[in-house]
């Protein structure tokens, strides 16, 4: 029998283009996972660590997530494998948290919805709930460093004395509140999604954390609350006005059914 | 070979190949990831108190402590007063750990009493863990804390569930708020000493805890000597910042000793005593006051510190515990009030009268100043009697004041060399001090002795230093003398007013003294003579009886001796004599029986026994 030559070739070289492309699939699922075990491991055994070494580790890692997913964005069948990317890139940003990543991070958190919502009913449910609510996350996380609970103690209005520093707290503590204010509304709002009620991980993972927050943002808001009514009724003496009045402090409670799928 | 076979062949198994890569990628994309949870800043006991009301409404509202400041319209805890949070977060702690042990499986009971050790622990740990400076009585709580720590490492024994010290250590917590002032911020300055004393007493406590194991301190003990010795100590802090210096480090060497001493009295006090109250808290107060009030003030530039030493002045307030214990009323006026004033002015006017006197500063003074203290303090009532209008404070300053001028003349008994005159040289000072204390305890046995405008104690001192000066040749030890001594001043207490009364004898002296030198005189001249020892009957020993003899005989008839001071002499040399000569007849012992029995006639009627007296009196067996 004569081969035909050309049929031959062909079927070879099907084979070998075919063989490439799978062999390229694996190697970028190997590096997805490899890159999400790296980013557990730092967050996992280095967690009561505070380094440099540790936030640039996780700075270089959300930067090669991100050069992932924005090369894979380009392709809508790689969409989920962008978006997947897009997740890893926002939670090591958001755990370096250092000033140049911060624009990073929306960037990725952005870029990773957007392909969630052009993939609608076929988004992968995790990944895109996680991009809505690592931002309210991160956003809540960051304005507790600056003002939280220890911020609250150093008011002491019981005293009758307001000092320059004590009114200093309370104005930040006041910013700080509309600000969380307004990241808990939007974290709030996530619970729409439909996907969160059925993904019964992902409901855990927001329930344990919104709680938490609104606990905290709760308990923060009803002891400034209790110094603004301290300092106009017994306060004396004052190193300058406080220019926050009952009812704006009231006004920053939240709706008291908040966060009404955890319960 | 089919061409189309091979092709679908290949596309199978690139499409299996392909199904694997899709169901690696799906692995890839949705296996279990980690998701980092919120960091937050840990919570202020504020924030964990508001969240858990939150939570339990229903708690908020019905337990008292809390339920008084809750807004139930609002769901508020309407203050930030850091007092207020602190007593409600000790409520809100308890009833967590019921919740959790009784989500362990624990009854009711059991997880009630449980919770209160858990939410008591947790708090503990809670205040080690803030930042911001505690509050006065949770600085002091964590100082109990650390100290029981340390006696857990070192001393398990003391410190276990139910131990000893455990129960100290409660009681001392029981007992912290008698340490602050209504209103905190009158602590000021205080609350750091405050702090240091209660660590220094506590450590102190435990400490005998360990060295006795039988010992027991109870609730009320302690509370006693909370009030009346920490609090004062601190009370006591100068306003002025420099003085304050001053006080803290004497604070600093006094409170340990201090510590130790009261809980060794408590101990002694207590041990065997059921119920028996350790001590009155105001009189205790007042002494403590007292003596912490007069290290820092001065007199003339100085303190009491300067004259008696740190060492000394802790002396002091031992022996004044003592009498505390014994004699509270001393110590409260008739308003029931604590009396510290003229215990102060005592140990002041007790400081100003040995300052004049070099050889009593230090402890030497302390101790004698202390013997006076107690002694006096414990026969009080009675000299109060004698001298009705005047404190026992003052009689025992009057009573310091002889004895002191007393035992001066001691030490100014000097040769033309500069140095001591007879058995005085051998005397040490501490044996000095214990002659001083001898007369001084029959002094106050009998009142009229220690009587503010006739006392005896100085001349009865003073006689007795002429007489150790007149034993040259030392034929006395230092333990004859102080043997000698307690007769004296006992024959002198039976006969106040005669023994050492200068009017009673023609010579100038005091009787004792004319007789003893007397004997002392021929007694040398004795030793001289045979040049030394041998063939010389009257030293030592028989000395010492001979002399005790003729004081006790002093009480008796001393007409003749009164009118003829050198009869007693005459006496001596005429005894010495026949012994000399009669060495066969006359031994130690036949001189003491001889001088026994004939020295009430010599001194009475001036009589001496004729030889034959004196052989019939040594050849009689004694009955």
């Amino acid at each position: 029998m004569k081969k035909n030559p050309a049929i031959l070739s062909l079927i070879i070289l099907l084979f070998f283009l075919a063989g490439c492309v799978t062999l390229r699939d694996v190697q970028r699922y190997t590096d997805l996972i490899r890159t999400e075990n790296e980013i557990a491991r730092i967050l996992t055994e280095e967690s009561s660590i505070e380094s440099p070494d540790k936030e640039a580790k996780l700075s270089i890692l959300g930067d090669h997530a991100k050069k992932q997913a924005d090369t894979l964005k380009k392709d809508p069948a790689t969409y989920p494998d962008a978006i997947a990317y897009y997740r890893i890139a926002t939670t090591a940003y958001w755990q370096s948290w250092k000033p140049d990543t911060v624009e990073k991070f929306f960037n990725s958190a952005e870029s990773g919805q957007k392909l969630c919502a052009q993939l609608d009913e076929t988004a992968p449910d995790r990944d895109c709930i996680y991009l809505k609510l690592v931002v309210p996350f991160a956003g809540l996380e960051a304005e507790d460093k600056k003002v939280n609970p220890q911020t609250l103690s150093q008011v002491n209005f019981a005293d009758k004395n307001a000092t320059a520093t004590e009114i200093e707290h309370m104005e930040a503590i006041y910013s700080s509140l509309k600000l969380s204010k307004r990241l808990l509304t939007h974290m709030i709002a996530i619970e729409k999604d439909a996907r969160l009620m059925s993904h019964t991980g992902m409901k855990a993972y927001y329930c344990r954390n919104s709680k938490r927050v609104i606990d905290r943002y709760k308990a923060l808001w009803k002891g400034f609350l209790v110094r603004v009514m301290e300092f106009h009724k017994k306060v004396q003496e004052s190193a300058r006005p406080l220019h926050i009045t009952e009812e704006e402090a009231r006004s920053l409670a939240l709706p008291t059914n908040a966060s009404g799928i955890c319960r | 070979m089919n061409h189309t076979l091979i092709i679908y062949g290949i596309q199978a198994v690139l499409r299996a190949a392909q199904a694997g890569a899709d169901l690696y990628a799906e692995h890839a994309r949705d296996r279990n990831v980690f998701l980092p949870d919120i960091n937050l800043s840990p919570d202020t006991k504020e924030t964990q108190l508001r969240q858990f009301l939150d939570a339990h409404p229903d708690i908020a509202e019905k337990t008292p402590g809390i339920a008084g400041l809750w807004d139930k319209e609002t769901g508020f805890f309407i203050s930030s007063d850091s007092s207020q949070l602190d007593a409600a977060c000790a409520i809100m702690l308890q009833y967590k750990a019921q919740i959790e042990l009784k989500k362990a499986g624990k009854d009711k009971k059991t997880a009630n009493y449980e919770a209160k050790m858990l939410a008591g622990g947790r708090m503990i740990e809670q205040w080690r863990a803030e930042k911001e400076p505690p509050s006065p009585i949770i600085r002091f709580a964590l100082t109990l804390t650390d100290i029981g720590l340390e006696f857990v490492s070192s001393n398990p024994s003391i410190t276990g569930l139910g131990s000893r010290g455990e129960k100290l250590i409660a009681a001392f917590a029981g007992n912290l708020s008698a340490l602050i002032p209504d209103t905190v911020d009158k602590f000021g300055n205080k609350e750091g000493l405050a702090d240091r004393i209660l660590g220094i007493f506590l450590r102190a406590g435990l400490g005998t805890l360990s060295n006795n194991c039988a010992m027991v301190f109870n609730d009320k003990d302690v509370e006693t000597l909370f009030k009346g010795v920490v609090e004062p100590i601190v009370q006591n802090l100068p306003n002025d910042i420099s003085e304050q210096f001053e006080y803290r480090t004497l604070v600093d060497a006094l409170a340990g000793p201090s510590a130790e001493a009261v809980f060794k009295l408590l101990g002694e006090n207590t041990d065997g005593y059921l119920g028996k109250e350790f001590a009155n808290e105001k009189a205790l107060g007042a002494v403590t006051s007292a003596v912490f009030d007069a290290v820092k003030s001065t007199f003339q530039g100085g303190s009491i510190v300067d004259i008696f030493s740190e060492q000394g002045v802790i002396r002091l307030y031992q022996a004044a515990l003592g009498v505390v214990v014994e004699q509270p009323a001393l110590f409260i006026d008739v308003d029931e009030t604590a009396e510290s004033k003229l215990f102060k002015a005592l140990l002041n006017g007790s400081a100003e009268i040995l300052k004049k006197y070099p050889d009593f500063h230090g402890p030497m003074g302390a101790d004698l100043t202390a013997m006076v203290v107690k002694t006096v303090g414990q026969h009080a009532h009675a000299l109060m009697k004698l001298n009705p209008d005047d404190p026992w404070e003052n009689i025992a300053k009057t009573v310091l004041e002889q004895t002191v001028f007393g035992l001066a003349e001691i030490f100014e008994k000097k040769n033309e060399k500069g140095s001591l005159e007879g058995a005085l040289k051998a005397l040490g000072k501490r044996q000095i001090i214990e002659c001083g204390r001898m007369v001084l305890e029959q002094a106050v046995l009998t009142p009229r002795m220690a009587g503010i405008k006739e006392s005896e104690i100085q001349p009865i001192l003073s006689g007795l230093a002429q007489a150790m000066a007149a034993d040259e040749n030392l034929l006395l030890s230092p333990e004859a003398w102080l043997q000698i001594t307690a007769i004296a001043a006992k024959t002198a207490s039976a006969n106040p007013g005669r023994l050492f009364n200068p009017s009673f004898s023609g010579d100038g002296n005091p009787i004792a003294v004319t007789v003893m030198s007397a004997i002392l005189n021929a007694a040398g001249r004795t030793w001289r003579s045979n040049e030394g020892a041998r063939g010389t009957l009257l030293f030592g020993e028989t000395l010492k009886s001979v002399l005790e003899a003729a004081l006790s005989a002093l009480a008796g008839n001393i007409e003749a001796v009164s009118n003829n001071p050198k009869l007693v002499g005459t006496f001596m040399e005429y005894l010495t004599g026949f012994a000399k000569e009669n060495p066969d007849k006359m031994g130690s012992d036949g001189l003491i029986k001889v001088f026994r029995t004939s020295i009430g006639k010599v001194l009475g009627q001036g009589e001496l026994p004729t030889k034959a007296q004196i052989i019939n009196i040594l050849s009689t067996q004694e009955i």
